[in-house]
C-alpha cells in the first residue's frame, strides 16, 4: 500500500521517508515542486538493438514491411513476434498521445497502443471546446486567473502560466494539421464562453471538437510512415527497472484481445497518455476504456500519484433507473442534463416531490454546478435514494422541445414525456484532476516515463478543472515532453538481453473456457459492487468515517475477488481484459480513498464533513509515494514480478 | 430568465455554519472575476435571440446560408456553427438539451 509523506520531502533522494501509516498530506511544497523533476541520466547500455518495423495496422490482419527513415537494420524482432522494439511507446490514442506522436515520429519509430479502436477516447466525447488566448482584448493573465480561481488556488502557478501562453500556439498547430474550427465570416476563429471564463477564449468545432482534433490527428498519424498504431492492444504493466539513480522505464507489456497474445515492446521512452478513471463510479460521461489503467500502471512503477481526490462530478446526468421503460443495455456513458434545464426553469425534488435546493442556498436550482451536486447527494444518502428528478414540464411544451430536443427523445425512447413528467437525475462522474505526478515537461521520477492528458497532474487544474481546459493541457504537455523525450531516446540504448529480466505474463491458455468465463462474469459484478462502494462512500459528499468504510469495504471486496480467481486456477502472472481492468480499477479507487483520506480541509471537488472549510495552510497538493512495504494485494504488484513473490 | 449562476461568491466573507445544508451552502465552487457574468450579456436578450432565431428559420433559406449552404449565425457571424440558442448560455456547452462540457 502507498505511503503518504509529510514534512520535508526531496523527490530526488533515494529513500523515501515512511512515516506512520496514517494519511497525510504533504505540508511543504518546496522540497516537491512540480518543476523540479529532473531528469537523471540514463545509463548507458552496452548494445545497440534495432527497432521493429513491421506495421501493424488495427483495421486488418495483414501485415507489412517497411524499412524505417534511419540507416537500414538488422530486425532483432524475435520469430513469435512476441517483442517489438521502437524508440517510442506511446499508451493511449487520445489528442496527447497522438499529438506527441506526431512530433517525436520525425527522430524514431513510434509505437502507439491502445486497448480499443483508436478513436475510442475520452478527447472524442470532449464536445465542447479547446481554451486559448486567441482575442486580442484577452490576456494570458486572465486566463491564468479564471484556472487559478477555478482550481481553488491550488494551482502550479508556473504551469498555469505555461499552459495558458502555449496554447494559443498549439491551438494554430492544429489547424494547420487540418482540424477545422468554426470562424467567422471574416475568417477569424469564433470564440465561445464557458462558465468560469471571464473572456471569450473556446475554440470549437460546432459541437464535436473532440471528435474533429481526434479526426485530424489520427489522419495525420495514418499518413506518417514511421508511426505504427496498434489497436486492440491494452498495456498490462510497465516494464522497469530501478538502480542506484532509481526507477527506469524500459516498455511496456500489452495483451492484444483479438489474438490473445502477450506483447512485449522495448522502447528508449514511454509516453503514458493512457485517459480517465471514470469507471471506479457506476455512472459516469467516460466511455467503457477510461479505467484508470494508465494512474494504476505507473503507481505500480513506482510512479509518484497526486490530488487523486479531486474528481470532477456533473450534477445532473440521466438515472436510468428511474426511466419507465428500463435501458436493455446497461448505458456505457452518462447522458448529461444542460445546466440549461435549471436556467429556463426547471426545478430539482426529490421523491416525495420537496423541493430541496433552497435548503441549501438562496439561489436555489441557479446556484453554482458544485453546490447542486452536493445537494443532490446529500439528498440521495440521506433519503437512502438512487435519484432526484428534475421538472421542466411546467412549461411551454413548444419552447421544451424545441430548446431541448435531445432530452425528450432519448426519455420517449424509454417512454418517459419531459413536457409532462420529471425526469430522473442523478451526479456522473466526468473527470479525474489527479494523477500520475508531471514536472513542467510531462516528466515523472520514473526515467524515460513522460505523462500527458488526463492521466497526468501537471499542476494546472489544481482541485477543479476550468471548462475546456482539458484538451487544452493534453495539447501542451504532449508538446513540451517531446525535446525532453528526443534528449532521452538519443542517451539510451535498449539491450535485447534485457528481455529476459521480466517474466512474461501469459493469458489463460491452461483454463477451460467456462472456467474463464465464469471469472469474467464474477469480475463484472465484482466491478459493480466497487463502483457502489465507490458511490456511497468516496462520492461527491464525503465523510471519514465514510471513507474509511470505503478502505475496509474496498480491501474486502479486492480479497474477495483475488480469492475467487485464483481458487479457479488463474494464475497471477495470468492476463485477461476483464481481470486486468478490474485490477487498475481496484488501484485507482484506493490512491482516491487515501487521497482523500490525507485531505483535512474541502477544497473545490473535494468536499468532507468533517473539514468543510477551506484552510489555508492545507492549501497543497496531495502526493503518493510508492510504499517499500511487501504488496499485499495482486493490483498493486506489477504482472512480471507476480512469480518472483 | 436572468441566469444567476456567475453571481459574485467570495469564499473569504463566508461565516461559520452548523447544519450541513449551511455548510454545503457556503462552500460554493468558483468566485467569479470582477468582470460582468457572461450570461447578463447575453440574458437579457435571450427572448429576443429566440425570436430573431425563429425569424431566421422562417426567412427564405438564403439569408443566413453561406455560399455552400452552410448555417451563418447572423447575431454573432459564427459560420457553420450550432443553430438555435447559444450553446454556452448558461455555462455549461450544451447541444439539444444534452451538455457535452462544463
Amino acid at each position: 500500500m502507498a505511503s503518504l509523506l509529510n514534512g520535508c520531502a526531496n523527490l530526488q533522494s533515494r529513500s523515501f521517508l515512511y512515516l506512520e501509516k496514517g494519511h497525510l498530506q504533504a505540508s511543504r511544497v518546496h522540497g516537491i515542486s512540480f518543476k523540479k523533476l529532473t531528469e537523471i541520466e540514463i545509463s548507458r547500455f552496452s548494445s545497440i538493438s534495432r527497432l521493429s518495423c513491421t506495421k501493424n495496422h488495427n483495421f486488418s490482419q495483414s501485415t507489412r514491411i517497411y524499412s524505417t527513415r534511419t540507416a537500414t537494420r538488422a530486425s532483432l524482432q524475435d520469430k513469435e513476434n512476441a517483442t517489438k522494439y521502437f524508440d517510442f511507446v506511446v499508451i493511449g490514442s487520445g489528442v496527447a498521445g497522438l499529438r506527441y506522436a506526431l512530433e517525436v515520429s520525425k527522430h524514431g519509430s513510434v509505437a502507439i497502443i491502445t486497448k480499443a479502436e483508436p478513436y475510442e477516447s475520452n478527447t472524442q466525447y470532449a464536445q465542447g471546446g479547446v481554451s486559448a488566448v486567441l482575442c486580442p482584448t484577452d490576456s494570458v493573465e486572465s486566463h491564468m486567473q479564471d484556472t487559478i480561481v477555478a482550481g481553488a488556488y491550488l494551482c502550479d502557478e508556473e504551469t498555469v502560466r505555461v499552459v495558458c501562453t502555449e496554447g494559443p500556439d498549439r491551438v494554430k498547430e492544429l489547424i494547420a494539421m487540418g482540424a477545422s474550427f468554426d470562424h467567422g465570416e471574416d475568417g477569424r476563429l469564433h470564440l465561445a464562453r464557458e462558465g468560469g471564463h471571464s473572456h471569450n477564449r473556446i475554440v470549437h468545432a460546432a459541437d464535436m471538437t473532440g471528435r474533429e482534433i481526434e479526426r485530424a490527428l489520427l489522419h495525420a498519424v495514418d499518413n506518417d510512415p514511421n508511426i505504427f498504431l496498434f489497436g486492440h492492444h491494452f498495456a498490462i504493466d510497465l516494464l522497469t527497472s530501478q538502480d542506484k539513480n532509481g526507477m527506469h522505464c524500459h516498455g511496456v507489456d500489452a495483451f492484444n484481445t483479438e489474438t490473445r497474445k502477450v506483447i512485449r515492446f522495448m522502447s528508449k521512452v514511454t509516453l503514458l497518455a493512457s485517459g480517465g478513471a471514470g469507471h471506479i463510479y457506476p455512472m459516469t460521461t467516460n466511455p467503457p476504456v477510461a479505467t484508470g489503467d494508465g494512474v494504476a500502471m505507473a503507481h505500480r512503477a513506482q510512479a509518484v500519484i497526486s490530488n487523486m481526490e479531486f474528481v470532477q462530478f456533473h450534477p445532473t446526468a440521466l438515472a436510468d433507473e428511474g426511466l419507465p421503460l428500463t435501458p436493455a443495455k446497461r448505458r456505457d456513458n452518462a447522458f448529461l442534463i444542460t445546466e440549461a434545464v435549471r436556467g429556463d426553469g426547471g426545478i430539482l425534488y426529490n421523491q416525495s416531490k420537496q423541493r430541496f435546493m433552497p435548503l441549501y442556498d438562496e439561489r436555489a436550482e441557479l446556484a453554482p454546478r458544485d453546490i447542486v451536486a452536493r445537494s443532490i447527494d446529500d439528498q440521495l444518502k440521506k433519503r437512502g435514494e438512487k435519484y432526484v428528478l428534475l421538472n421542466i414540464s411546467h412549461k411551454p411544451r413548444e419552447k421544451i422541445l424545441s430548446h431541448f430536443p435531445n432530452i425528450a427523445a432519448e426519455c420517449l425512447k424509454f417512454g418517459l414525456d419531459i413536457t409532462h413528467e420529471a425526469i430522473p437525475v442523478i451526479p456522473a462522474a466526468h473527470y479525474m484532476c489527479g494523477g500520475v505526478r508531471a514536472g513542467l515537461e510531462g516528466q515523472t521520477n520514473v526515467r524515460g516515463l513522460y505523462v500527458a492528458g488526463e492521466v497526468a497532474c501537471t499542476g494546472l487544474h489544481g482541485a477543479n478543472r476550468l471548462a475546456s481546459n482539458s484538451l487544452l493541457e493534453a495539447l501542451v504537455f504532449a508538446r513540451r515532453a517531446v525535446q525532453p523525450s528526443i534528449n532521452c531516446m538519443e542517451k539510451t540504448s535498449l539491450n535485447p538481453n534485457f528481455l529476459t529480466r521480466w517474466a512474461r505474463p501469459v493469458p489463460p491458455l491452461t483454463l477451460k473456457d467456462s472456467t474463464v468465463d465464469k471469472i469474467d462474469k464474477r469480475t463484472r459484478e465484482i466491478r459493480l459492487e466497487l463502483q457502489s462502494v465507490m458511490w456511497e462512500y468516496v462520492g461527491i459528499v464525503r465523510s471519514t468515517n465514510r471513507l474509511k468504510m470505503a478502505e475496509w469495504k474496498i480491501g474486502d471486496l479486492e480479497r474477495e475477488w483475488e480469492e475467487y480467481v485464483f481458487r479457479r486456477g488463474w494464475k497471477p502472472n495470468m492476463v485477461g481484459l476483464e481481470a486486468c481492468e478490474m485490477r487498475n480499477l481496484f488501484c485507482c479507487a484506493r490512491l482516491v480513498v487515501e487521497s482523500a483520506l490525507s485531505r483535512h480541509e474541502s477544497r473545490g471537488l473535494h468536499f468532507t464533513e468533517d473539514f468543510p472549510y477551506l484552510e489555508e495552510s492545507k492549501r497543497k497538493p496531495t502526493i503518493i509515494f510508492p510504499a517499500a512495504l511487501p504488496k499485499l494485494t495482486w493490483s498493486s504488484q506489477q504482472l512480471h514480478k507476480q512469480l518472483q513473490c | 430568465m436572468a441566469n444567476k449562476l456567475c453571481r459574485l461568491r467570495n469564499l473569504d466573507s463566508v461565516p461559520f455554519s452548523v447544519s450541513i445544508s449551511q455548510r454545503i451552502r457556503h462552500l460554493s465552487g468558483i468566485p467569479t472575476p470582477s468582470t460582468p457574468p457572461p450570461e447578463a450579456s447575453r440574458s437579457a436578450p435571450s427572448e429576443e435571440k429566440e425570436k430573431v432565431e425563429s425569424k431566421q428559420r422562417e426567412e427564405p433559406s438564403g439569408d443566413g446560408e453561406g455560399e455552400k449552404g452552410v448555417h451563418v449565425n447572423k447575431l454573432t457571424g459564427e459560420v457553420g456553427g450550432p443553430r438555435g440558442p447559444e450553446p454556452t448560455r448558461y455555462g455549461d456547452w450544451e447541444q439539444k438539451g444534452r451538455c457535452s462540457d462544463f
